[in-house]
């Protein structure tokens, strides 16, 4: 018999959670929308499934002045309701994913564990210097800068039986995610630039650009950042950058010579909505 | 009497489907049913080496394991016998070599697992047209060659034509694989009656042709095979064939109990029978003045590891080497190449999207080499009442020059006014296509019955597939012969068991052949009932009209006989009011000499049609978005408006899936690498054009279908990928040759075209 | 939830207003649970990966595709599927629209339409935009109509719901 599952179990605190997640072969279920086709065609043979939705911690938004607080079992449909220009990079993403189906169970816990190199959230959590909080039952729960997350796809530092129990997102400047998909819907990024930026008068005295779709894991380019700082952003540098900081590869949903010519102006709608989004914001 | 008007006017099916109520062929399994699944060989070309049917057998639940060996190997095929129910030597990735029923899918699917099948390779696959016509290129049917005689047409003096021409111009087009997308998965439910009936459910465009399969699979009389079709959803030809009918039938015979059977969306992307790649050169001889001479046409259509229909889809590409337009000299040569894929089928239009990408490419490439409009030299070449189709068949009417005008009327209002751009990176393009096509021949019968109360249930072989043509438009031809409301006509369709033969709901022939059978059985019911009814009133025939349930003299109200009076009392003279109808399109004349292995030589009551498509191209990043898009068609007689602009509206959907985002991928191994819906991407709601205008040119109607009536159903899936690309050439610049016309392309042809 | 020998357990769910109990194991879907285990074959098998919405019903009040959710995730809650949809005053609207409009070609696609419509009816306004409609469908595939009439019909059913007074 291949049919390994034995058994669902659904914890109502965190502790019991991460008791059960210590157990060899469980696996943690958050909205399912990965998970389930990839137990079903067997990419994953979990014994156990711990439904992570009932546990209050994972439930939480809490948004201060200077951060949200987004908890790991968070939907994309809730996120996607937040407002505040500063995350308007994630609010962006949460809103690409799926369809309204998808969003109501997708989350965002989900979406930054599975760590696929196309996530929607995940270019824009790196924009946005996002940190994870991650439990564990050897720990009481540890930050894990989302800089340093990824290390492959599908791959990242958590440990097995550790969950991501929040991420912590800045809230400060304003940000801009935006994607290629053949369809305008229903699809999957083939690439997509995040850009993050404070504005100093006229000009940025900071910003950030994330990429994915270009690479084995979602990519912050601090060159590309660079070029952008100053009184005048210079695109051809910042586009220069993302070209070379891209090890693109061609696949069933494009080419390595598309995705690296989509870039740059993915780069420029981005970055114009993220300073409209400032310039309203700050007019 | 009045009759009860339904909430919903015209589909009597409508109401049940949308409330989930309606009973599809995976809904009505019974409980108790064993669930198959058919194992699939995961390399090839290959040979079964081992199967482990021990194991399978010895998983909890399972009750049946087959493999080649235990099931009959007659071989199935419409065109060639060549296709075993399970194989032995494979010849695709996804090809059936084993069948599985257990008590429930994970049971059987765990026997799958158990089975563990070794395949021995027995040399690389040839997975594309080009790797399939390489020297030295592995064979799929060994001794013989894969690129297989072609369908051929050779009318008057191709070369000297060329030798003579002013100029030559020269177009090769290459298009993908694309799949049907029925939402539907292809399902089954077979049992063996303890009468010996082999009973199957499924969703099957020509439940009478499974019945052949199966029959002879069997050896079974044709009458002891049912084959029943309850509500369909949507086959756009990749229904035509078995299915998983053999499937599900063979397990039932051997465990004596009704299996059901579905294919996975992944084996539907695998493992069906989608349209064919395609390479298609085309070269015309034209004059100074743009009189199109001659023509040459070679394509190679991927056709897959077996037949299936493809000799029949060389054959409608043959007679679409030169578009709609009148070409003197004509050398045709459409050949089917095997490659080892899984075998390509009849999609809504077989041929018809990459001929016609084909043909107006060209034409746009001679009119800028002439330095002539696209339109004046389109509408110079058009085939005219009077002109010779490629095969030399008569044209009998004006009508692609009224649905060219048509559309160049809204065309041009279009120009003078663009939809403006969002931003300064997007240009903004207008294109035209034009197209024929036809309504497939084939037979249809049906049997009127008349009821006591003066309603009406007709039986006819055709099935409903979701077009409205059986529920909607058989209905409405036989209410309006008999002066009943649609309501009062009951149609019983979908059934070998109890309706008499049909061809199939196929080749935009159901309302014409399902809708002419069951006009001639109304005329039957109506001569009986005219007769009883001028005898009763001493009238003369040709005065007796059929008009709100009643018989009448013309402008006499007064004289109204109930059609159930009159039905009793012939019932009690004579016997019941039964009237039949049977169907076969006549031959169309044609000069045989000129055509070679074209099971199909001629088009069976011709169409023509024109779409306009105005783009928005973002420069940026090559993606195409559509403000307007106009469709004209040549439908004859509109029976059922409402259902003629669906078939039109899908169609166009349909057909832009195919020109911008549709593609069945393949690895070097041969597996579909896209085998979902999110990688496999058809067109969302949101990638539908912001304003569709649909207009039908109805001066020209049939000559032979019911009403006047034409086949409208596969014309307009056509256009869209050659309209896209004119609109696209005409904002940009840019010749786009290949489909899809994807936003890779299209960036890559503007980063060519820029110094 | 009881659990059972063979890893299968019994779920009791709240379906269509009505307490069901039903047999699952640990990864029956919901969609196969709804059709296998309690008859209720409205919902519909299209793609097995959350991309065509065919299946898509209600689950604690949101519309979700039944193919991506274990049974089990729905112990204890409130499921209403499109039969039960359709006799709502919302849905009976839809339909009735839907039919109307010709949005009903071969169909399978039109219960998780329904469905998806009526969760979003609400949010729509009685006026509501076509791109508003797109944005609220864009995860259910039809292959037949172009979904023209579909759009026509949501417009039509969201005027009718605000001139008949809001649902019930």
């Amino acid at each position: 018999m291949t049919a390994a599952v034995q058994a669902y179990r659904r914890p109502t605190d965190l502790d019991a959670a991460l008791a059960l997640l210590a157990a060899a072969g469980s696996l943690p279920l958050a909205g399912g929308t990965d998970f389930v086709p990839m137990q079903r065609s067997r990419s994953i043979n979990p014994a156990t499934i711990i439904d992570l939705k009932h546990v209050p911690e994972l439930r939480r938004v809490e948004a201060r002045n200077d951060h949200v607080t987004v908890g790991g079992c968070v939907t994309m449909a809730e996120i996607g309701a937040l407002r505040g220009v500063g995350i308007g990079a994630l609010t962006d993403g949460a809103n690409y994913v799926g369809g309204r189906q998808t969003r109501a169970r997708a989350t965002l816990g989900g979406n930054v564990a599975r760590s696929s190199p196309a996530g929607d959230t995940l270019a824009p959590l790196l924009a946005l210097d996002a940190v994870a909080r991650v439990a564990g039952v050897s720990h009481g729960g540890r930050d894990m800068p989302l800089s340093s997350f990824f290390v492959g796809p599908g791959q990242n530092r958590l440990e097995p039986g550790e969950i991501i129990t929040e991420i912590v997102v800045p809230a400060a400047g304003a940000s801009a995610y935006l994607r290629f998909t053949y369809r305008s819907w229903m699809d999957l990024a083939v690439s997509g630039v995040a850009v993050w930026i404070r504005p100093d008068g006229a000009g940025l005295a900071e910003a950030r650009v994330a990429l994915c779709g270009v690479g084995p894991t979602p990519l912050l380019v601090p060159a590309a950042a660079a070029a952008l700082v100053g009184p005048e952003p210079d695109m051809a540098e910042a586009s220069r950058a993302l070209e070379a900081a891209a090890q693109p590869i061609d696949d069933v949903r494009g080419t390595a010579e598309y995705r690296l010519a989509s870039l740059q102006p993915l780069l420029s709608r981005a970055l114009a909505t993220a300073m409209s989004r400032g310039r309203e914001e700050w007019p | 009497m009045t009759a009860p008007h339904s909430r919903f006017g015209g589909r009597s099916d409508a109401g049940a489907k949308a409330g989930g109520r309606a009973g599809y062929t995976e809904d009505l399994a019974p409980p108790d049913a064993l669930v198959g699944v058919v194992v699939r060989a995961r390399s090839a070309p290959s040979r079964v080496a081992e199967l482990d049917v021990d194991a399978a057998a010895a998983v909890a639940g399972v009750r049946c394991v087959l493999t080649a060996a235990d099931v009959p190997k007659v071989r199935m095929g419409i065109v060639e016998q060549d296709e075993p129910v399970l194989a032995t030597d494979v010849r695709y990735v996804g090809e059936p070599i084993a069948l599985i029923a257990a008590t429930d899918l994970d049971a059987a699917e765990a026997g799958a697992v158990a089975l563990a099948p070794t395949l021995a390779d027995t040399g690389p696959p040839a997975v594309s047209i080009e790797s399939a016509m390489a020297e030295g290129a592995p064979q799929v049917v060994a001794g013989e060659g894969n690129v297989k005689e072609p369908s051929a047409v050779e009318r008057l003096d191709v070369d000297r034509a060329f030798a003579d021409a002013h100029a030559v111009v020269s177009t090769t087009v290459r298009t993908a694989r694309v799949h049907q997308g029925y939402i539907e998965r292809r399902a089954a439910i077979a049992a063996f009656t303890e009468e010996g009936q082999l009973v199957v459910t499924m969703c099957s465009q020509a439940p009478f042709q499974v019945r052949q399969t199966l029959a002879s699979l069997f050896s079974m009389p044709l009458n002891r095979v049912t084959v029943r079709v309850p509500a369909f959803g949507g086959g756009f030809g990749g229904k035509l064939h078995n299915g998983m009918a053999p499937y599900a039938a063979c397990l039932a015979r051997v465990t004596g109990q009704t299996v059901r059977v579905a294919s996975t969306r992944s084996d539907e992307l695998q493992a069906s029978n989608p349209r064919e790649a395609s390479i298609v050169t085309l070269e015309t001889a034209v004059n100074e003045s743009g009189d199109l001479q001659a023509r040459r046409a070679v394509g190679y259509y991927d056709s897959g590891a077996y037949a299936v229909d493809t000799a029949f889809i060389t054959s409608m590409g043959a007679l679409q080497s030169g578009g709609p337009y009148q070409i003197p000299a004509v050398r045709a040569r459409i050949h089917a190449v095997r490659t080892h894929l899984h075998s390509t089928g009849s999609f809504r239009a077989p041929s018809g999207p990459q001929m016609c990408f084909a043909n107006e490419v060209h034409i746009e490439d001679i009119a800028a080499g002439l330095g002539l409009s696209p339109v004046e030299l389109r509408r110079r070449n058009l085939m005219r009442a009077g002109g010779l189709g490629p095969t030399g068949q008569s044209i009998e009417s004006d009508a692609a020059l009224a649905v060219l005008d048509e559309a160049e009327a809204v065309m041009a209002a279009w120009q003078g006014s663009p939809t403006p751009p969002p931003d300064p990176q997007t240009k903004v393009g207008i294109g035209l296509a034009m197209s024929w096509w036809f309504t497939a021949p084939g037979h249809s019968s049906a049997t009127l019955r008349m009821e006591e109360d003066g309603s009406a249930t007709l039986f006819t072989g055709s099935t409903e597939i979701g077009t409205g043509a059986v529920v909607s438009g058989v209905r409405v031809i036989v209410a309006r012969r008999l002066g009943l409301v649609p309501e009062q006509v009951h149609v019983v369709s979908g059934n070998t068991e109890t309706t008499p033969p049909d061809f199939g709901s196929e080749g935009s022939r159901t309302l014409y052949g399902a809708g002419t059978a069951a006009m001639r059985a109304a005329d039957e019911v109506r001569a009986i009932l005219a007769e009883e009814y001028a005898r009763r009133l001493e009238a003369s025939l040709s005065d007796v009209r059929f008009t709100d349930g009643a018989l009448q003299i013309a402008g006499s109200p007064e004289t109204a006989v109930a059609i159930s009076e009159l039905v009793g009392a012939v019932s009690m003279a004579s016997g019941p009011v039964v009237g039949t109808g049977r169907f076969q399109a006549e031959p169309v004349a044609f000069d045989s000499a000129c055509a070679t292995n074209m099971p199909l030589p001629t088009f069976n009551e011709p169409t023509f049609h024109c779409h306009v498509a105005e783009v928005h191209l973002d420069t940026g990043l090559g993606r195409i978005s559509i403000p307007r898009y106009l469709a004209v068609h040549d439908t004859g007689t509109v029976v059922d408006r409402q259902s003629v602009i669906g078939q039109i509206e899908g169609g166009v959907v349909q057909g832009i899936g195919q020109a911008l985002f549709e593609e069945i991928m393949v690895g070097e191994n041969g597996a579909t690498v896209n085998d979902s819906l999110v990688d496999y991407r058809m067109p969302t709601i949101c990638d539908i054009p912001h304003e569709l205008v649909v207009k039908t040119v109805e001066d020209f109607p049939s000559r032979t279908g019911p009403l006047g009536a034409k086949g409208i159903g596969e014309a307009p899936v056509m256009l869209a990928p050659a309209a896209l690309a004119s609109a696209i050439r005409n904002a940009a610049g840019v010749r786009l040759t290949a489909l899809p016309l994807s936003a890779d392309r299209v960036l890559a042809a503007l980063r060519e075209q820029r110094p | 939830m009881t659990s059972s020998p063979a890893g299968s357990s019994i779920l009791t769910l709240e379906v269509n207003a009505e307490p069901r109990r039903v047999t699952v194991a640990a990864t029956t879907l919901l969609v196969d649970a709804l059709r296998d285990g309690l008859g209720l074959t409205g919902v519909k098998h299209g793609c097995g990966t959350g991309d065509c919405g065919s299946c898509t019903a209600m689950v604690d009040g949101q519309a979700v595709t039944t193919c991506l959710v274990y049974a089990m995730e729905c112990d204890d809650m409130a499921i209403v599927t499109p039969e039960h949809v359709a006799e709502s005053v919302i849905g009976r609207i839809l339909v009735e629209e839907f039919v109307t409009a010709g949005a009903v070609q071969c169909g399978i696609c039109i219960p998780g339409f329904i469905v998806q419509a009526a969760a979003v009816l609400d949010e729509l306004g009685p006026a509501p935009a076509p791109a508003e409609i797109k944005d609220a469908l864009a995860g259910n595939i039809c292959r037949c109509t172009g979904y023209y009439p579909i759009i026509a019909a949501v417009i039509a059913a969201a005027a009718r719901l605000a001139a008949e007074g809001g649902a019930s």
